[in-house]
């Protein structure tokens, strides 16, 4: 990253465009994560990476180049949220939240079928792997769930590192 | 496949993944995975196969759904135990549940020990029955605090009382006497204890004499010491 920076600040314009698509696909992953609506986390993702690539060249990075394109990236988010949530208190009145709730249209209905037969795979393998897992997609916090389980923070998360193992193998080759 | 650059930080994956980390953690993890393509390209994947979880309403609901079920096959003891020891790290558990036992038990095993007939005490026993009259047997005043002094007489008149003595010959002190003594066996063994502790360092003599008139025998004498 630090060589195809430099090329790019050299005025390399394909170090610029591998940057950017560098960034790009890190942004969307991020963005995904907290706005869960992938159209608007890419729009968000792109932004992001047009104000990076807009200011790299002239801007003096004192904590490095990752830390502080992340920080645009977390601006934009904060921005988006911010500005959704007014939105969301203007048209509540109206009746008209579902237009921005977020829900992706394009949801894979194979995908989701093999997602709960795994689930299902896991807590029938072993119910407290499966709690574990549950709980976390269910957002509970950490604490919450050690209290619930009744298992300390060391063990909840290797029961998460092997629960989440299981799943990604159940969702590979279908076996638990 | 490439190896996380920063596996300190790696270590975070799973919890990224599944959305158990705090916030600041997220944020470290993000930035990591901006460097580093290991961890970015197993993040991306399987975000790309388990993000429904976090996305789909039908998904969250069989998820609360199996959750459900999952607390409902809990064991009840398991819960109890959640219930008592909720934060308890798993290591103290056991030495709780020995503690306690420990508890119950101890005391009726103390108990059982005291009332025990196998383990009262055993004295220390001198002989005097090998070194009749002069010779000396030693009772030692460091050791037990009773000793069992054991002596015979020939033939003892079961019907007569013996009245025993035991005197220090240096100052002629009576350190114990008994007037109605009649504990001698078929064999014409007796006992006595004697408290050492409070015997002065010397030489003793025990004397066993009839205390009436009868088919008594003669008067005998044990000699024996008492050192430290």
């Amino acid at each position: 990253m630090k060589e195809l920076l430099a090329r790019a600040r050299a005025g390399d314009k394909a170090a610029e465009q591998q940057i950017f698509q560098y960034l790009l696909v890190r942004f969307e992953l991020f963005a995904k994560r907290r706005i869960r609506d992938g159209e608007t986390s890419r729009d968000i993702a792109q932004e992001a990476c047009v104000t990076v690539l807009a200011k790299y060249k002239t801007e003096v990075f004192t904590i490095g180049f990752g830390p502080w394109a992340y920080g645009v990236l977390r601006m934009k988010i904060g921005n988006h949220i911010q500005k959704a949530k007014t939105e969301r208190q203007n048209i509540s009145s109206e009746s008209d939240v579902d237009s921005i709730a977020g829900q992706s249209a394009d949801i894979n209905c194979e995908l989701k079928t093999k997602l709960l037969e795994c689930l299902k795979k896991i807590s029938d393998r072993n119910s407290r792997y499966a709690r574990v897992l549950n709980l976390t997609y269910q957002g509970f916090k950490t604490d919450e769930m050690c209290q619930r389980l009744g298992i300390t923070p060391g063990n909840f998360y290797v029961i998460l590192n092997r629960g989440r193992s299981m799943l990604r193998l159940c969702l590979d080759k279908g076996e638990v | 496949m490439a190896k996380c650059t920063e596996p300190g930080t790696g270590e975070l994956l799973h919890a990224y993944e599944v959305g158990a980390l705090s916030e600041a953690d997220v944020e470290r993890f993000e930035i990591h995975l901006l460097h580093c393509k290991d961890c970015f390209e197993q993040v991306r994947d399987f975000q790309q196969k388990a993000g429904l979880l976090f996305e789909d309403d039908e998904v969250k609901e069989a998820v609360r759904r199996i959750d459900r079920a999952d607390w409902k096959r809990d064991s009840p003891t398991s819960k109890l135990k959640r219930y008592l020891w909720p934060h308890s790290p798993f290591i103290f558990k056991p030495a709780v549940a020995y503690f306690l036992v420990l508890l119950l038990i101890g005391p009726a095993y103390l108990g059982l020990r005291q009332g025990d007939p196998d383990h009262i005490t055993e004295f220390r026993t001198v002989d005097l029955t090998g070194v009749r009259s002069t010779e000396d047997q030693v009772l030692r005043i460091s050791g037990e605090p009773w000793s069992k002094v054991r002596f015979w007489i020939g033939n003892p008149d079961s019907s007569s009382e013996y009245h025993l003595t035991v005197v220090c010959s240096e100052t002629g002190d009576t350190v114990l006497a008994v007037d109605d003594f009649t504990g001698f066996d078929e064999y014409g063994l007796g006992e006595i204890l004697l408290y050492v502790r409070k015997l002065s360092p010397g030489r003793y003599r025990l004397t066993i004499g009839s205390s009436g008139g009868g088919t008594a025998p003669e008067t005998i004498v044990y000699s024996f010491a008492v050192r430290e």
